[in-house]
This record gives C-alpha cells, sequence and structure tokens, in this order.
C-alpha cells in the first residue's frame, strides 16, 4: 500500500498523519507513549525570535467536546531551540516543520533565514495565532473591532506581504499556516499561493470565550482564546473544502480531528495530508492509532494508494 | 519512563458524602509511582468532557492472595469528571497516563532534628499520605516523632485518612472550616497558632504541602513570616500533563535571570515547587 504523500517535487511525507504545532512540544515530551519515527511529519511548537513568556493563567479551559486556550506561544526563542531542541528532531525520521511566528515580517525573515542555516527543511509560518497581538499593517486600517490589532491571516495583502518576503529571502519549503476567523478563506488561500507559498495548513483555532458565571470573570485570563477540538470539526472541514477548491498547491486539514474516520474526511474534502492536534490530549498515542485506522480503510475499500483519496468527494 | 496503561477498577467506594476512593489494579504501574507524582485519567470515551483529570496517589495496597499492587485514589466530586468517575463500577476500565511529573523530594539526613510539618488541606491530603508511609519505611522509628500531620477540610465528613495517619502513629491536628472537628478555621491559621506557640522557628522547621491555591498562598505567607522551608504541590485544570502544551502554568521566581519570573508548567516543571518559589497570580 502507497501512503507517500508528496507535497511538491522534492518535498514528500511518508504518509498523510501529522502532528499539529502547539499540541506536541518538541515531540520528546510524547517519546515514551508513541514511535515518534512512525509520523508522517512533526510540526513543532511555534518559534519566536526572542524568548516569550506566554500569556498569564488560566491559560486552558474545558468547553463542550472542545477547549480553549489563551497560551500566546510561550517558548525559549529560536537561539535555544536549535541549540537545545533541534539536535534531538533532526535524529527523527519524520519530516520535521519549525512552526514560526512574528509580530513583524522582518522578524519571519529572521527566523526562517536562521532555520535554515541550522538545516532545517521546512517551515510553518503561524501567521494565524489567535492569543498575540501582531503588528500589521494593512490596506484600510490597523485595527478591527475589539480593538485588538488583525492577525496577517485575516488580511489577504498581509499574507501575501509577509510570505513574499519571507519567500524572497529562503528556499525552505513553505507552509502557511490560516485562520478561520475570516470571511472568506479563499481569498486569503489564494493571496498565500500566489505571495509563493508550498502549501497552506488550516484551521487555526477559533476565537472564543467562556465566563464564569459565579465569580462574573472570563475563564481564560487572556479574556478570549482559541477554541479546538472535536467541535469545531465541521467548521475546520467546510474551510479545509473550500480553500482545496480555490488553490492548486497542497493543503494539510486540520480542525478537532479525532479519529481515522475524521481525517479520511478531510482527504476525500481535498487534503494531502493531515494533522492532529487537542486529540493528542486526550490520547497521546492517538496519531498512530489514525494512521492504522487510514490503513484498515484502504485495506477495506481495496484502494492500494492513499493519494487515490484525495479530493474524492462526490458532489452528485 | 512514562507509560499509557489499562486500568482495572477494583473498588469504587462512596467514603463521605461527595468523596470517592478508587482502587484500581494497572499492571507494571505501581513500582515506578513516587509520592506526589499523579496520574492523569480518561474519564471515558465520550468527547465531552474531553480532557483527562489529573489525580494523586494516596496508597499502594497489596492485593491479597494475589499479590497483585492496587493503586489507591481519593477524590471528591466538584464537576462533570468527578462525577462520571464516581458512577464507574467494579471491572470498568479507565485509560491511564504516569507517572507524571515530580513527585515530593524526600531529603531524609536533611530533615535530621528538625520539626517536619506535613500540611493538607482538603484533598490534598492524598499524596501527603503516600509521602508520610514512604517516610516510615526509609526512617527510623523516632523519625516520627518530630512530625506533626496538620489537615484541615470544609467539614468533619471530608476530613480524610486521619485514621490512617493514626494507625502509623504520627501527631494529628485537624481544622475544619466550619467548627464541626478540630480548630475551626483554615488550616494554615491552626499551624500559624502551633507556631507561636511552640517557637520551634531556630529548629528550621521543614513543610510538605498540598491543597487548594488559597492554602498554599496562605503558607507560603507564614512560610516568609516563620522562616519554615519546604515543598508545596499545587493542583490545576490540566491539558496534555506531559509538559506539552503548556496551559497549566505558574509564575515563579527565575533564579537564573535575577529578579525576572517565568511561567512553570505545573504537570512536568511541579506540581511540587519550592515553598515562596511560586508568584500567586490570582
Amino acid at each position: 500500500m502507497n501512503l507517500t504523500i508528496r507535497l511538491n517535487s522534492n518535498f514528500k511525507l511518508k504518509n498523510p498523519v501529522t502532528v499539529a504545532s502547539g499540541t506536541f512540544g518538541y515531540a520528546e515530551e510524547f517519546k515514551d507513549f508513541i514511535d515518534l519515527n512512525l509520523l508522517g511529519a512533526i510540526f513543532t511548537k511555534t518559534i519566536t525570535r526572542f524568548p516569550k513568556s506566554g500569556n498569564p493563567p488560566p491559560r486552558l479551559v474545558e468547553t463542550s467536546s472542545g477547549m480553549l486556550n489563551a497560551i500566546g506561544l510561550q517558548n525559549e526563542g529560536v537561539e535555544d531551540f536549535v541549540k537545545n531542541k533541534w539536535p534531538y528532531l533532526r535524529k527523527l525520521g519524520p519530516k520535521i516543520i519549525a512552526s514560526i511566528s512574528a509580530i513583524n515580517t522582518e522578524d519571519f525573515v529572521y527566523l526562517a533565514r536562521y532555520l535554515e542555516d541550522a538545516g532545517i527543511e521546512a517551515v510553518e509560518l503561524n501567521l494565524s495565532c489567535p492569543n498575540v497581538k501582531y503588528a500589521v499593517t494593512c490596506s484600510r486600517k490597523k485595527f478591527i473591532g475589539n480593538g485588538n490589532p488583525i492577525m496577517f491571516a485575516q488580511n489577504a495583502a498581509a499574507t501575501y506581504n509577509v510570505i513574499k518576503a519571507v519567500r524572497k529571502k529562503t528556499d525552505l519549503f513553505l507552509i502557511t499556516k490560516l485562520s478561520p476567523n475570516v470571511t472568506d478563506i479563499t481569498a486569503i488561500a489564494r493571496a498565500a499561493e500566489s505571495a509563493g507559498t508550498d502549501a497552506l495548513s488550516l484551521i487555526n483555532t477559533f476565537f472564543a470565550m467562556a465566563i464564569d458565571i459565579h465569580t462574573l470573570r472570563p475563564k481564560l485570563a487572556n479574556i478570549t482564546g482559541g477554541l479546538s477540538g472535536p467541535a469545531i470539526k465541521p467548521l475546520a472541514l467546510r474551510m479545509v473544502y473550500e480553500a482545496c477548491r480555490s488553490v492548486k498547491i497542497p493543503v494539510i486539514g486540520m480542525g478537532g480531528i479525532m479519529n481515522a474516520a475524521d481525517a479520511v474526511e478531510f482527504m476525500l474534502a481535498g487534503a494531502k495530508a493531515v494533522s492532529i492536534g487537542t486529540a493528542n490530549f486526550v490520547n497521546p498515542h492517538i496519531a498512530i492509532d489514525i494512521l492504522y485506522g487510514i490503513k484498515k480503510y484502504l485495506k477495506e475499500k481495496r484502494i492500494d494508494n492513499i493519494n487515490k483519496i484525495v479530493g474524492k468527494i462526490k458532489l452528485r | 519512563m512514562l507509560y499509557q496503561k489499562q486500568a482495572f477498577i477494583v473498588e469504587n467506594k462512596q467514603i463521605a458524602p461527595a468523596v470517592y476512593k478508587l482502587k484500581a489494579d494497572i499492571p507494571g504501574l505501581a513500582g515506578h509511582l513516587k509520592a506526589g507524582q499523579f496520574l492523569h485519567l480518561r474519564i471515558g470515551e465520550s468527547y465531552d468532557p474531553l480532557l483527562r483529570r489529573p489525580f494523586s496517589v494516596y496508597k499502594i495496597e497489596n492485593q491479597k492472595g494475589n499479590g497483585r499492587k492496587l493503586i489507591c485514589i481519593i477524590y471528591k466530586v466538584i464537576g462533570r469528571g468527578t462525577k462520571i468517575l464516581s458512577q464507574k463500577t467494579k471491572g470498568e476500565l479507565l485509560n491511564v497516563l504516569g507517572p507524571l511529573g515530580n513527585g515530593f523530594d524526600f531529603i531524609g539526613t536533611g530533615l535530621k532534628n528538625r520539626p517536619v510539618f506535613l500540611v493538607a488541606g482538603g484533598m490534598g491530603v492524598a499524596p501527603l499520605f503516600f509521602l508520610a508511609s514512604m517516610m516510615i519505611k526509609k526512617t527510623k522509628p523516632d523519625f516520627k516523632k518530630n512530625v506533626i500531620i496538620f489537615i484541615g477540610s470544609p467539614n468533619r465528613q471530608e476530613l480524610v485518612l486521619t485514621k490512617e495517619f493514626d494507625e502509623l502513629g504520627f501527631k494529628i491536628q485537624l481544622s475544619t472550616d466550619d467548627g464541626s472537628r478540630g480548630f475551626k478555621g483554615y488550616v494554615c491559621e491552626l499551624l500559624e497558632n502551633y507556631l507561636k506557640k511552640k517557637k520551634v522557628f531556630p529548629l528550621r522547621p521543614y513543610v510538605y504541602a498540598c491543597g487548594p491555591n488559597n492554602m498554599l498562598k496562605a503558607l507560603d505567607a507564614l512560610a516568609g513570616k516563620y522562616r519554615l522551608d519546604g515543598q508545596i504541590s499545587v493542583d490545576k485544570m490540566m491539558g496534555c500533563g506531559v509538559g506539552a502544551c503548556l496551559g497549566c502554568v505558574v509564575k515563579v521566581k527565575d533564579n537564573c535571570n535575577g529578579q525576572e519570573a517565568k511561567y512553570k508548567r505545573i504537570c512536568k516543571d511541579g506540581p511540587v515547587f519550592k515553598i515562596n518559589e511560586i508568584i500567586w497570580e490570582d
């Protein structure tokens, strides 16, 4: 059975099951629970140029079939990543994709070049963290209704500009992580494609909140956070489906995937690969269970090549 | 080494109005557990509630006849997860991750001739009972006479494990919020009364504590006032439990970089922290 996914002519995954940024640390945290080498790819926790302390707690709240988080990209910075985490990751079999984020274009370019120099092959541009304040200047205005600066991934021009700037300076395989907090995902997806990203990954989490009715306070110290988990799966699937139909580059689909059937749905909608996120918290072994479940599905359907299900949703 | 295992419920019994005792057979796990470490339990197959729940172990019991070691947990029903757990019966399975976190560091000879206080609030008594049992095994019989167990709880029904501490031969002082047993008030007030009366601080008292955040915060304040040294175990809602999601953090003083503070993970860097290491934010 052929499970190999070709994302472009020289970047391929040995299977379509990957783990999403921010839900798998730097992989070592999971090594006792799972054979890391069986994964298709590992997306690291997002790395920033300088160490970032993150948001005050409470940072995490459980909601119906989901959870809110407002971590705020806590990490030790890119220098620490290359020195202390990359040596472990680079010895692993799967493709390692370094998720990076910055509040401005200059730092995105810096991070990409720094990681390329360290021998990293692929990065994910996290343009869509709901819990940090980006310094995005777009054509119309800098702020939207709630007073927060918008994220890159909420504006087609801002998305285009940052990707274009990174694209010009590196030969890395570039994946761009998109936000679901937009009115038209296809417009952002097309802007990213035309700026030269090699692939898209979506979705990041939905802006959301919860209030404690006894203390009358928001349950997250950050007030709002990002909703993830099985609660968002149908919303994510719709956006991945629309994005896949609007671009030619490969799409990595994610959002609430809990089992193999969920993963197959995203692939039928057009995703070439899938990412497992919140489910890693529920069951640290789940990515491999999902991989075996996909294989079982293909066998039952007598399909010898995973690529034959990509985009095969029947519309009539 | 961390493990993901199936736990077979052997007993899940109500011992007070909202308090349950769970005994489970988790083959291959008991031998690896240290006092103060925790297990991350998946309560059911459903996605609602979605996340695991962390529980600390209070005892490892040898099952009569078959040599199996049973892991014992005490918990209070406070939300949907613990409600569902309380309805589980003998023979049902629970998925378990563990042993997680750093347990208490029993500093052994570092405690010689020093008063040792174990201070528990509510269900925080569980890991301290495990620690006390371990102390008995690792020390000479006269070590006990330097140890006092302080246990506080909302009411007398929820004062648990007092008999068990008594059987181990420890001195115990009790408090309840409603005064239904022991001192009326918080356990840290009881401890402060003792410190005021006995003036033991020249002997450099050492504290092991576990309980709700308000209690630990009060204890940190007492520690400053009476020069107490020791370790506290913090309980919090967790995501992954293995240090990946950064959801369960507390702010701590950062010794490496001078006065700067940083966020540490309760699940991985804790749940045990040094007294007065945490900067309480809420």
